[in-house]
C-alpha cells in the first residue's frame, strides 16, 4: 500500500493498531485545534496522538499548539497521555524540549528516505501493540521435531530417541546395548 | 486466577525503621522516595518473602544477611500477602534475626528462581545485566544466558542425544565402550590371518603334491607298477605293491658271487706264476743240483773243517758241528772259543809276573819300616813318662806362690837363686809340658808305623798265597802255543766256510720253490670249481677250458658287477618311491585337514562379518541421527532466535531507542556441531552484523539493551508469574528514552496484563509516570506510594489509590 504522504502513512499504521481517528480540527475545552491528524487509542489504550507536519505548519506554531493542547487536557483533568508525531524536518532542540514537557514527542523525520516505512514503524513502535512469541512452556519441542523429521520407523532410531528424555547416559546405554545385541553371533549349527 | 501480590508489611527491615504497610494490589504500583527512604528495601523485602533469599544483594555482597535488620532494632519482620499462587499459599511471615531467617517463603523453589531471574530487576543488577547474562568468568557455553536459552528451547534433550551418541562418532570410542565390538574385530582379523595362512599352506602343499606325484610317476613307470594315486586312500595300495617288489635277496646273492669272483681273480694271479710244467721241471733240476753241490763240499773242504772242529771238542764240548749246522757259524764259534782260551793263558802269565815284582817291593818296604820303629822306641824312652802330670801339679801351685817363700818347704828361695820363685816354677812347668808334647807326638808316629807294617805283611801273605807254581805257568805257556796253531788253521778255512753257507742256502730255496709249485697246482683245481659255481649262480655258460680261466673270470666278474649295479639302482628307485609315496600320503592328509579348517574358518568369518556389519550399521545410523539432530538443533535455534527472541528484543529495543542504527541481538550459531552458545551481537538496521553490544552502543543505549533483554526474556516465558518489579530503571536514560519507556510500561501493563511495580526516586519522573500509567479503563488501578520520614525519623509510607475516571476531554466512544 502506498500513501501520498507521510501523514497518511502514520494514520494508516495507527488505524491498523486499533486507534481511532478524530476529525481535525477538533475542539478541546472550547478551543479548536487544526492539526494534520488526531487519533485516540481504543479499548485499554487511552493515548491521544497528535500528528503534525513541520512542512505544513511552522514548528513554532506546532509547539504552541501542542503546549495548548497539553494545558487544555490538564484543565479538563484528563489522564490521557499525549503523543505528538512530528513529520518532516526536525524542530530545534529548544522547541522539542518545550513540547516534551507536555507530551511524548516522536520526531519521525523527513519523508524522502527510502526506508521511510521502517523508520516510521520504529518511531511509532511504542504506540503499537507488542507481538509476543507463542508462549508455551517452551518455545520449541525438539524431540517431536526430530521424530517428525527423522521418522521413527527404524527400530534403532526409535529406541535411541525414546531413551533421550532420560538423559545422556540413558541414550549411551541404549546405543551400547543395541551394538552388543548386533554383535551376538548365532550358535554354530551342530556345535554340540 | 492470575497470581497477585496484595500487600507487604515491613518492620525494621534494612532502612525501614518502623512498621510500614505497602499495598500492592493494583496493576501498577509506583513507589517514590528520596534516596535512603526504603524503596530498595521494599523490593528486597518482597523478594525475600517470596524466595527466602535476595540474590540481587548476594551478587553485590555475599554477607548481605547481616545487614537485613535495621541498625536500631534487634530483629526484622516481613509479612507478605498474595493470592492466586499455584501452590495455594497466601501469606508469608519472615522473621530475620541476627543469625537466621525464619519462615517459609511463598514461592516454590522453581518459581522462586523464575522470580529472581525473570521478574525482578534490581537497581544494582541492571548496570551489570549483560555481564551477568554472558557470564564474566564462565565459558559462554555455560553462561546464565546460554543455560536459559537451552532451557527455553528444550535443547537438553538434543544434547542428551548428541552426547549419548558421541561414542558412535569414533570407532575407537565404540571399542572402549563395547568390548564385544573390539572382540569381534580382533576375531575377524584373527580369522582373516588364519584364512590367508591356510590359503598359502594349500597352495604350497598342492605344488608339493604335484612335484611328488611327478617324481613318483616316473619311478612307478620304471618299476612297472600301476598309476600314481590322486587321493590318500589309493596310496596304501601302491605302497603294498612296492613293498612286495623288493629285490634285496637277489642283490645279496649277486653281491656274494661277485665277491667270490673277485677273490678268485686275486688267487688266480698268484697261482698262475707257479702253475707252468716247464717251470716245475726247472725247479726240480735246480733243487737237485743244489743238493749235489752241497754234498760235494761236505766230502772235500768241509771235511777239513769238520776235523778241525772235532779236535777242539774235548776242550770245548759245546761247539756246534759243521755238518749239522751252518759251516761258517760253526767255524766262527770254534774260532771264538780258541781266541778266548788264548787270551786266558796270556792273562794268567802276565798276572804271575806282576805278583813276583810286587813281593820284591813289599820286602824292601818292610825293612825300612822296622828300622824306623826301632828308632822311635829309643826316643820315647828318652822322655820321662810322667813329665806331664808333674807339670800339671806344679801349675796348680803357681797361684799359691806370692813371695819367695816356698809353699812346700817354707824356705826362702832367694837364698839359693836370684831368679824369683814364681819365674823358676813357671820355667819348670814349661819345660815339663814341652817334654810331654814330644812324647805324645812320638807315640802317634809309632802307631802309624806299626799299622803300615801290619798292612804290608798282610798283602805279602795274600800275594804269596796266590802265586802259582812255575809248573802251572809253563803249562799255560804250552797250551797257548797249541791254540795259536789251531787259530791259524781256522782262519784259513774262512772262504770255504762262506761258500758252504751259500750252497746250503741255495739248496733250501730251490727245495721251497719246488714245494710251492706243487701246492699251486692243487689250488687251481679248487679255483676252477669256484668259478664254475659262480657262472651257474649268474646263469652264465662256463667256457673253461675253451677259453682261458682268467678271461672267463673277468667276463663273469664284469657281468656280476653290472647285474649288481642294475639291481642296486632298481632297489634305490623302489626305496625312493616308497618314501615318496609315504610323504605323498602325509601331504594328502594335511591337505584334507587344511580344507576342513578352511571351511570352518570361512563359516565363522561369515557370521562374524555379518555381526560386525549389523553393529556398523547401527553405528552409522547413530552417527547419522546425531548429525541430523544437530541440524535440527541448528534450525530450531535459528528459527527461535530469529522469529522469537531476536524479533521480540528488537521490537522492545526499538520502542525505547527508535533512532539507534545498531540493534542488539542473539548471534546465530554459525556451525551446527558443538554446543549451543548464546552470544550477543548487534545488527545494523540494514542487516549487517556488528560487534558485541558493549562495544557498539552508547552507555545509555547499552542500558536500554540490557533492560529490553530482561523484558524480552521475561516475555518469552509462560507467564506463570506475570510480575515485573523494576528498581529505578531510568537512572541513565534521557527524556526521550523515559517517555518511550513510560509508553512501553503502559503497553506491558494495560495490554499484556503484567503487574508492574516500579521504584522511582526522581520526583518529576515519578509524576510523569504516574500520569502515563494512570488507569485507562474501568477496573484499572494505580497505586502510588510515597516514602518519607516523620519528625522523629521514622519511616512513613503514604499510599494513594488511583482509580479510573472517564475522560471528559475526549470521549472514548
Amino acid at each position: 500500500m502506498t500513501y501520498s504522504n507521510s501523514v497518511d502513512r502514520v494514520v494508516s499504521l495507527l488505524l491498523d493498531a486499533g486507534y481511532r481517528r478524530l476529525n481535525s480540527p477538533f475542539s478541546l475545552a472550547g478551543l479548536l485545534f487544526n492539526v494534520a491528524a488526531v487519533m485516540v487509542g481504543a479499548d485499554r489504550g487511552s493515548d491521544l496522538v497528535i500528528v503534525e507536519d513541520t512542512v505544513a505548519s511552522a514548528s513554532r506554531e506546532i509547539q504552541t499548539r501542542i503546549e495548548t493542547i497539553g494545558r487544555a487536557m490538564d484543565a479538563l483533568d484528563s489522564k490521557r497521555p499525549i503523543t505528538a508525531v512530528l513529520i518532516g524536518p526536525r524542530p530545534s532542540a529548544a522547541e522539542l524540549d518545550a513540547m516534551s514537557r507536555v507530551a511524548r514527542i516522536l520526531p519521525v523525520g523527513i519523508s524522502s528516505l527510502t526506508d521511510q516505512d521502517d523508520v516510521l514503524r520504529n518511531w511509532l513502535a511504542v504506540l503499537l501493540p507488542l507481538q509476543l512469541p507463542p508462549t508455551g512452556h517452551q518455545l520449541a519441542d525438539p524431540l517431536s521435531e526430530i521424530m517428525n523429521q527423522v521418522g521413527s520407523e527404524d527400530p534403532v532410531i526409535s529406541r535411541l530417541l525414546s531413551s533421550a528424555p532420560l538423559g545422556t547416559s540413558s541414550v549411551q546405554k541404549a546405543l551400547h546395548q543395541i551394538i552388543e545385541l548386533d554383535l551376538v553371533i548365532p550358535e554354530k549349527r551342530g556345535a554340540n | 486466577m492470575t497470581p497477585q501480590l496484595e500487600a507487604i508489611t515491613l518492620t525494621n527491615f534494612r532502612s525501614i525503621n518502623a512498621p510500614v504497610r505497602v499495598p500492592l494490589d493494583a496493576p501498577v504500583v509506583l513507589i517514590h522516595g528520596q534516596n535512603g527512604t526504603g524503596k530498595t528495601s521494599i523490593l528486597s523485602g518482597i523478594e525475600l518473602a517470596l524466595t527466602g533469599d535476595i540474590p540481587s544483594l548476594r551478587r553485590v555482597d555475599a554477607g548481605y544477611r547481616q545487614y537485613l535488620i535495621n541498625k536500631d532494632a534487634a530483629d526484622a519482620r516481613l509479612d507478605l500477602i498474595a493470592r492466586g499462587l499455584p501452590n495455594g499459599r497466601t501469606e508469608a511471615s519472615m522473621r530475620v534475626t541476627s543469625n537466621l531467617i525464619a519462615g517459609a517463603p511463598l514461592l516454590t523453589p522453581e518459581l522462586a528462581k523464575t522470580y529472581s531471574e525473570r521478574c525482578y530487576l534490581a537497581q544494582a543488577t541492571l548496570g551489570k545485566l549483560l555481564e551477568i547474562y554472558q557470564g564474566q568468568d564462565a565459558q559462554s557455553s555455560t553462561s546464565p544466558l546460554t543455560l536459559f536459552v537451552k532451557e527455553l528451547l528444550g535443547l537438553d534433550v538434543i544434547e542428551f542425544i548428541v552426547e549419548g551418541l558421541h561414542d558412535a562418532g569414533d570407532v575407537r570410542r565404540v571399542r572402549n565402550a563395547v568390548p564385544a565390538y573390539s572382540d569381534v574385530e580382533s576375531r575377524i582379523s584373527d580369522i582373516e590371518r588364519r584364512l590367508s595362512r591356510i590359503t598359502g599352506g594349500l597352495k604350497y602343499i598342492d605344488s608339493a603334491i604335484t612335484a611328488q606325484s611327478e617324481g613318483l610317476q616316473s619311478a612307478v613307470a620304471r618299476l612297472g607298477l600301476s598309476k600314481v594315486p590322486t587321493i590318500a586312500a589309493d596310496c596304501g595300495v601302491l605302497l603294498k605293491e612296492l613293498e612286495a617288489k623288493s629285490s634285496k635277496n637277489q642283490l645279496m646273492s649277486v653281491a656274494r658271487t661277485r665277491r667270490d669272483l673277485l677273490a678268485a681273480k686275486e688267487r688266480l694271479a698268484t697261482i698262475e706264476a707257479n702253475s707252468s710244467i716247464d717251470e716245475r721241471t726247472r725247479l726240480e733240476t735246480n733243487d737237485l743240483s743244489a743238493k749235489q753241490q752241497l754234498e760235494k763240499w761236505r766230502q772235500g773242504r768241509g771235511k777239513v773243517l769238520s776235523e778241525t772242529i772235532a779236535s777242539l771238542l774235548p776242550a770245548f764240548p759245546s761247539l756246534p758241528s759243521p755238518d749239522s749246522s751252518d759251516p761258517e757259524v760253526s767255524r766262527l764259534a770254534a774260532l771264538g772259543a780258541v781266541e778266548a782260551e788264548i787270551r786266558r793263558c796270556s792273562d794268567l802269565l802276565t798276572k804271575q809276573e806282576q805278583v813276583t815284582s810286587r813281593l820284591e817291593q813289599i820286602g824292601s818296604e818292610l825293612e825300612r819300616l822296622e828300622e824306623r820303629a826301632r828308632r822311635l822306641d829309643e826316643q820315647i824312652l828318652a822322655h820321662a813318662s810322667n813329665a806331664g802330670s808333674l807339670a800339671q801339679a806344679l801349675a796348680g801351685l803357681l797361684p799359691h806362690i806370692h813371695t819367695e817363700e816356698c809353699p812346700v818347704c817354707g824356705r826362702n828361695y832367694a837364698e839359693i837363686s836370684k831368679i824369683p820363685l814364681v819365674s823358676s816354677v813357671s820355667g819348670k812347668v814349661s819345660a815339663l809340658s814341652e817334654s810331654a808334647g814330644m812324647l805324645e807326638a812320638l807315640s802317634r808316629e809309632k802307631t802309624t808305623t806299626s799299622s803300615q807294617l801290619t798292612t804290608l805283611s798282610a798283602e805279602r801273605d795274600r800275594l804269596v798265597a796266590t802265586q802259582s807254581t812255575q809248573v802251572a805257568a809253563e803249562e799255560a805257556n804250552t797250551e797257548r802255543a797249541r791254540l795259536q796253531i789251531l787259530k791259524q788253521r781256522l782262519d784259513g778255512l774262512a772262504d770255504e766256510a762262506a761258500q758252504a753257507t751259500t750252497l746250503i742256502l741255495n739248496a733250501g730255496i730251490a727245495a721251497r720253490k719246488l714245494s710251492d709249485a706243487r701246492e699251486a697246482n692243487d689250488q687251481l683245481s679248487s679255483l676252477i670249481e669256484t668259478v664254475r659255481q659262480a657262472a651257474s649262480q649268474l646263469r652264465k655258460e662256463f667256457n673253461f677250458p675253451k677259453q682261458p680261466l682268467g678271461i672267463e673270470l673277468s667276463l663273469l666278474l664284469d657281468f656280476a658287477e653290472q647285474e649288481e649295479a642294475s639291481l642296486n639302482a632298481l632297489e634305490e628307485l623302489r626305496v625312493t618311491a616308497i618314501s615318496r609315496i609315504q610323504s605323498l600320503q602325509g601331504q594328502h592328509a594335511s591337505r584334507d585337514s587344511m580344507l576342513e579348517e578352511q571351511a570352518d574358518s570361512t563359516l565363522e568369518f561369515e557370521s562374524l562379518r555379518k555381526a560386525k556389519e549389523r553393529a556398523d550399521g547401527t553405528i552409522d545410523t547413530a552417527r547419522t541421527l546425531s548429525k541430523k539432530v544437530l541440524d535440527i538443533r541448528t534450525s530450531i535455534v535459528q528459527r527461535v532466535f530469529n522469529e522469537s527472541l531476536n524479533r521480540l528484543w528488537a521490537d522492545l529495543f526499538t520502542r525505547l531507542a527508535p533512532d539507534e542504527s545498531f540493534v542488539p541481538a542473539f548471534a546465530l550459531p554459525r556451525r551446527s556441531s558443538g554446543t549451543v552458545e548464546a552470544v550477543l551481537e548487534t545488527v545494523h538496521r540494514r542487516g549487517e552484523r556488528a560487534g558485541n553490544p558493549q562495544t557498539m552502543l552508547s552507555a545509555g543505549n547499552l542500558n536500554t539493551a540490557a533492560l529490553t533483554l530482561f523484558l524480552a526474556l521475561h516475555l518469552s516465558l509462560d507467564p506463570k508469574l506475570p510480575w515485573l518489579l523494576i528498581d529505578d530503571p531510568v537512572q541513565s536514560m534521557d527524556e526521550v528514552h523515559i517517555s518511550q519507556f513510560a509508553a512501553l510500561l503502559r503497553t506491558l501493563s494495560k495490554r499484556l496484563g503484567r503487574r508492574v511495580i516500579i521504584a522511582i526516586h526522581e520526583r518529576p519522573l515519578y509524576e510523569y509516570l504516574a500520569l502515563e500509567l494512570s488507569p485507562a479503563f474501568a477496573e484499572d488501578k494505580l497505586i502510588t506510594v510515597e516514602l518519607g520520614r516523620n519528625a522523629s525519623g521514622y519511616t512513613t509510607a503514604k499510599a494513594t489509590h488511583h482509580i479510573w475516571q472517564e475522560d471528559k476531554a475526549i470521549s472514548a466512544a
